[in-house]
């Protein structure tokens, strides 16, 4: 239902030919993939990671390296730019997941960084701070996917494949494996369930979604460079996860259109949008941990509550 | 019939804590189809047990075996998958998810559906979840919370938490369920009910280990019994074998005796018998259990009062309530005529109460000398906040008085004074435990289980102290798990039973009384109290 | 030989400059439970803070002390509205001190731009010839405060009532709310403490390594490898691992390339973590459970 809905909404938004919505739609579709995949490892597993943005890294240039090196098919770069993604988070996993609470958080953000310098360092694979540009892009049957408006159908087939899927996965027996290891480790071993297999596997497909969106996204601008798979981009999907709430598949695509949408309107106001990001992320923290949609539900109720109150005093 | 067959065999486990020997050579079968309790006093090592049966603790020494196969070593998760669960002291309901939702995921790990399978949602997981689903609604049933499947868990009362946390084991499909104090907190018709759940598991081909307190609860339900003190087996067998041995009824009343003549004896007719902790009607509840219930308690000057009663029955939460370190639901509580209900902790301390709490708190990487010190900050921040800083002369005579008379008490403390509190034995360091609550100079001093832990000549040197301290001023209320000891140096004393006093009255009167022994142990189920001499609180 | 010392002079004073960040996550890790992930954006705001001051006309030296003791209050504001709500629970409080550095970041862009802000040298610029090793006056300025400062925070911690009553607090918050001591204002306390120090941290080393905006999060991030190194919740584990973060830093952009300087940090964070993840002098036994 939700899905046909988003469906029609995606359809009006595709055929109104507006320019402006049809960038913002698909920035927000390439921020979803990870996002998402950050939800269901923070969310419904409870595991902190404060280093996604590398995943996204390492699909973007993997598929860039593949592609332009050695000249493969941007679509099979891609899944094998992913796949690599997914093991690098596989990996880390086997490592960090050793770790919890802070030490977890300064791992994955230590990993994170390192990732990054190797991006920025590596000059004679990556560019270095320069980048890489010329990254073909998508074609299939002589469509080339090179404009908003022609990436716009394959950024959200994904999208809606990746929610559909992330759903799937939460309603699933394996779905309740993972709420039982982000609530309580002791209990979820005692009714049989590995906490650390289960925590690597979920950090696998969260890489999976990341990697995913960074290399669609490489192949959507046809030029990367190190900046955006910053720890800042790390933070802006933290903040889109939290302002859904963490746990909540629908709810992450509330984040991310959130955040798109404030950063461009207050882009022409300057650097006031990483000011409210940090403030949002304290207050919805403080006040809302449900996210900011049930937050402001309760401000609502309560706000109905005060005037009724009000009402009947007179 | 054939054979009955051993589903498990612990043998010769022992387990070392750094210096503490926390279990040795424990040797016990558990035969398929019996309900075994596990009992023993407080700190004799069930826990221990129960962690190193089910994988979450490698043993020191010994093995288990588990249908012949040997445990040791293995997570818990593969522990679970071959056939054994447990449950928590806490219960640990996973309160983000329904009440259903809980059962279902015990039975997650035993349904083999995947991650890859939820992904796509392919037929096996729908199916899975189906069956699970359907499963869990039998098991609540079994335990009769059907009427609650789609209410969130974190809104169950106590007792409902406990059922939820037994269907959820049942959905894993094991043979043998360990039970971790299913009965603690619950009452009696709550008890009831779960006797039930426990009979009916047994009934239905489980095997059920349980550790419980409430003796009256494994009275109703135990075939056999393993009794446990000081991480040594004392006693196993048939109820009526374990309930008539004498070392049982010593393991759970004390074997302390203290040297005749030290009794406190308070001249408290001179002040006109006015109290001076005066605890009325009180009623604490945590989380939907109730762990006080309408408690009545005085005090008298200069007057030692023990509180005993079986682990659980509430002893330590009326003294941390008298403290204000919990909040009481209702009730009064009065020192020396002032009510102190609407006083914060921090000042109850500089009006003179000091509570020296369970398992001694010392800050242990600071010396014996500034432990002591510290003792004092509540009566130095009453005399106002320069007294932190550079305490004043009638400040620093307080001091050194209350220090001196510390030393008076406890000797050894003086020689340790500039040794890390940290490395102190159990022995030294309750002694500083006291000592710190003594700096304060409290009218009232509540001692939490100071003889826990220490070895019976150490305790009895700790606890012979006590009347000394009594009769230099300071009135005593004293919860100890050794309960002859401490009806030996206290005048007074209160049996709690399940959060309510089930007597009070002379100390000599309940030590000498055969009914109180039965009473505290609880064998019958213990809601009522004893008759003959003791007077019988409501 | 000459080189080596050189690289051993400029490591001891980023060193001391980790070590007294490490200080600050140390003091309010201990009494809160807290890793305070904004701790190095106290001292970019610090710097910031005393370099905007001097710009609006106040005297060099009293802009250093008001700016330190803004942020060390602005510390206290930070733990009584955006912590103290949330209690315990581990990782909200990592998400919210994140938060609060973001913001912080933030507001230092807006008032500052993204430029970064010089400071002059306390005492001028003439460099110090040590028997070939050539110094700039700031590091002694730098070395010597943070020595100072961890000496007097450590005759507080040990010598003092209040610093005793603190430090049990750290160890044991309930007896020692039992003994009257008041374990919220000491959980204030401790984000002042470590506001304070880590803007003189930002004030002493801004002459030498210009401060912008985002300067913090790199400093907090070695700051928190210091305290990995000494053993976490250790404060002479912490400004100790400084110290070796500092050298190692040193010598390996000396002797390797400049360009993995960060990455060392975390290599050595890693190394640490995983392998001893009580640090040197290992204080913590809770790490893994």
């Amino acid at each position: 239902m939700r899905i046909a809905l988003l469906v029609v909404l995606l359809a009006a938004v595709y055929f109104s030919g507006s320019g402006y919505l049809t960038n913002l739609f698909v920035v927000a579709a390439l921020f979803t993939l990870p996002a998402l995949g950050l939800s269901l490892l923070m969310g419904y597993t409870g595991q902190i990671s404060l280093g996604h943005a590398a995943f996204v890294g390492l699909g973007a240039y993997g598929t860039a390296i593949l592609c332009k090196s050695f000249g493969l098919n941007p679509w099979m770069t891609i899944a094998i730019a992913s796949a690599f993604a997914t093991l690098a988070a596989w990996a880390i996993g086997w490592l960090v997941f050793r770790l919890r609470g802070h030490h977890l958080a300064m791992a994955t953000l230590a990993f994170g960084i390192i990732i990054h310098v190797a991006t920025v360092e590596l000059k004679g694979i990556t560019g270095g701070q320069d980048g890489l540009s010329g990254i073909p892009a998508l074609s299939i049957f002589g469509y080339v996917m090179n404009s908003d408006a022609a990436i716009f159908p394959l950024a959200w087939l994904a999208c809606v494949l990746g929610i559909v899927l992330a759903g799937n996965l939460v309603r699933s027996p394996a779905g309740y494996a993972m709420r039982a290891v982000a609530e309580n480790e002791a209990v979820a071993a005692s009714i049989g369930i590995a906490p650390d297999r289960l925590k690597r596997r979920i950090m696998a497909l969260s890489g999976f979604y990341a990697g995913l969106g960074g290399a669609l996204y490489a192949h959507y601008l046809g030029y990367i460079s190190p900046s955006p798979f910053d720890v800042g981009f790390s933070v802006r999907l933290l903040l889109m996860v939290a302002l859904g709430g963490f746990a909540g598949i629908w709810s992450v695509l509330f984040g991310v259109f959130f955040v798109v949408m404030t950063s461009e309107l207050l882009k022409p106001l300057g650097n006031y949008d990483v000011v409210l990001y940090g403030i949002l992320l304290v207050v919805v923290m403080v006040w809302c941990p449900r996210g900011l949609l049930d937050g402001l539900s309760m401000l609502w109720q309560g706000g109905l509550r005060f005037w009724r109150g009000a009402q009947l005093a007179k | 019939m054939s054979e009955p067959e051993t589903l498990l065999r612990v043998r010769d486990v022992s387990m070392r804590f750094g210096g503490l020997q926390a279990l040795e050579d424990v040797s016990f079968d558990i035969v398929r189809g019996e309900i075994l309790a596990l009992i023993g006093p407080n700190g004799a090592g069930k826990s221990t047990l129960l962690n190193i049966i089910s994988g979450a603790l490698l043993p020191t020494a010994g093995e288990v075996h588990f249908r012949g196969e040997r445990l040791n070593g293995l997570s818990a998760d593969k522990v679970n998958a071959m056939g054994l669960v447990r449950t928590f002291q806490g219960a640990e309901i996973l309160r983000t998810m329904t009440v259903i939702e809980n059962v279902i995921a015990g039975g997650v790990a035993k349904s083999r559906s995947g991650i890859a399978a939820g992904l796509l949602a392919l037929g096996p997981s729908g199916r899975a979840l189906r069956r699970l689903t359907d499963e869990a609604r039998g098991h609540l049933e079994a335990v009769g919370l059907s009427a609650l499947s789609a209410a969130s868990a974190a809104t169950l009362g106590a007792g409902q938490q406990r059922l939820l946390a037994i269907a959820r084991a049942l959905a894993t499909g094991a043979e043998l369920v360990v039970l971790d104090e299913p009965g603690a907190g619950l009452n009696a018709t709550e008890k009831a009910f779960l006797a039930d759940v426990i009979k009916t598991l047994r009934a239905n081909g489980k095997t059920v280990l349980f550790v419980e307190h409430d003796l009256g609860l494994v009275a109703r339900l135990a075939e056999r019994m393993v009794v446990l003190d000081h991480g040594r087996v004392i006693a196993a067998g048939n109820p009526q074998e374990v309930r008539a041995n004498e070392m049982v009824i010593e393991a759970y009343l004390g074997n302390t005796d203290i040297s005749a003549g030290v009794r406190n004896e308070p001249a408290r007719q001179a002040n006109g018998g006015a109290a001076l902790l005066c605890v009325e009607h009180l009623t604490v509840r945590y989380d939907g259990s109730l762990a006080l219930g309408d408690v009545s308690v005085t005090v008298g000057p200069g007057e030692i009062v023990a509180l005993v009663g079986a682990n659980g029955a509430g002893k330590s939460t009326l003294l941390k309530t008298v403290a204000g370190a919990v909040s009481p639901n209702s009730g009064y509580i009065a020192l020396e005529g002032n009510d102190l209900g609407a006083i914060p902790a921090a000042d109850r301390v500089a009006r003179g109460l000091s509570l020296a709490p369970e398992g001694r708190a010392l800050f242990g990487s600071l010396s014996v000398l500034d432990n002591l010190l510290i003792g004092r900050y509540g009566r130095r921040r009453a005399a106002g906040l320069r007294e932190l800083i550079s305490p004043g002369a009638a400040e620093q005579v307080a001091e050194a008085e209350a220090l001196e008379l510390v030393y008076g008490y406890f000797p050894k403390l003086r020689t340790r004074s500039s040794q890390a509190a940290g490395t102190l034995s159990g022995g030294e360091g309750q002694m500083l435990a006291i000592g710190r609550a003594l700096m304060n100079r409290p009218r009232l001093l509540m001692l939490d289980e100071p003889s826990f832990g220490l070895a019976p000549q150490v305790s009895r040197e700790i606890l012979e102290a006590l009347p000394k301290l009594a009769a230099g001023g300071v009135a005593i209320l004293l919860v100890e798990q050794n309960a002859r000891a401490a009806l030996q140096i206290a005048s007074r004393g209160y049996v709690l039973v399940n959060g309510r006093i089930a007597a009070g009255g002379r100390a000599g009167d309940l030590l000498d009384d055969p009914e109180i022994a039965r009473t505290y142990l609880g064998w019958d189920g213990g809601e009522t109290a004893p008759k003959s001499r003791i007077r019988v609180v409501k | 030989m000459t080189e080596l010392g050189q690289y051993i002079a400029s490591g001891l004073v980023v060193g001391a400059i980790y070590g007294l960040i490490g200080v600050g996550f140390t003091t309010v890790y201990n009494v809160t439970g807290i890793v305070n992930f904004s701790q190095g954006d106290f001292a970019s705001l610090g710097a910031l803070g005393a370099i905007g001051l001097i710009a609006a006309g106040v005297p060099f030296s009293l802009a250093l002390v008001i700016a330190v003791f803004v942020v060390g209050m602005l510390g206290l504001l930070i733990e009584r509205v955006a912590i103290r709500p949330v209690g315990n629970d581990v990782l909200r409080g990592i998400i919210i001190t994140i938060g609060v550095g973001v913001a912080l970041q933030g507001i230092a862009v807006l008032v500052w731009g993204t430029d970064a802000q010089p400071l002059r040298a306390f005492s001028g610029e003439k460099p110090v010839n040590l028997g070939g090793v050539t110094v700039p006056p700031q590091a002694f300025w730098v070395v010597g405060t943070a020595a100072v400062l961890m000496a007097l925070l450590w005759l507080f911690f040990t010598r003092t009532y209040i610093g005793k009553a603190f430090r049990a607090c750290s160890v044991n918050p309930y007896a020692a709310g039992l003994m009257g001591i008041p374990t919220r204002a000491m959980r204030s306390f401790s984000f002042f403490v470590s506001g304070f120090t880590g803007a003189i941290a930002g004030v002493i080393v801004a002459p030498i390594a210009l401060m912008q905006y985002d300067s913090g999060i790199f400093l907090g991030i070695k700051g928190f490898v210091a305290c990995i190194i000494g053993g976490f919740g250790n404060p002479i584990g912490a400004a100790l691992g400084g110290l070796i973060l500092g050298l190692l830093e040193a010598l390996s952009s000396g002797y390797l390339s400049s360009g993995y300087k960060n990455a060392i940090a975390f290599v050595v964070l890693l190394g640490f973590l995983f392998l001893r993840p009580s640090g040197l002098l290992g204080e913590l036994e809770d790490v893994r459970r």
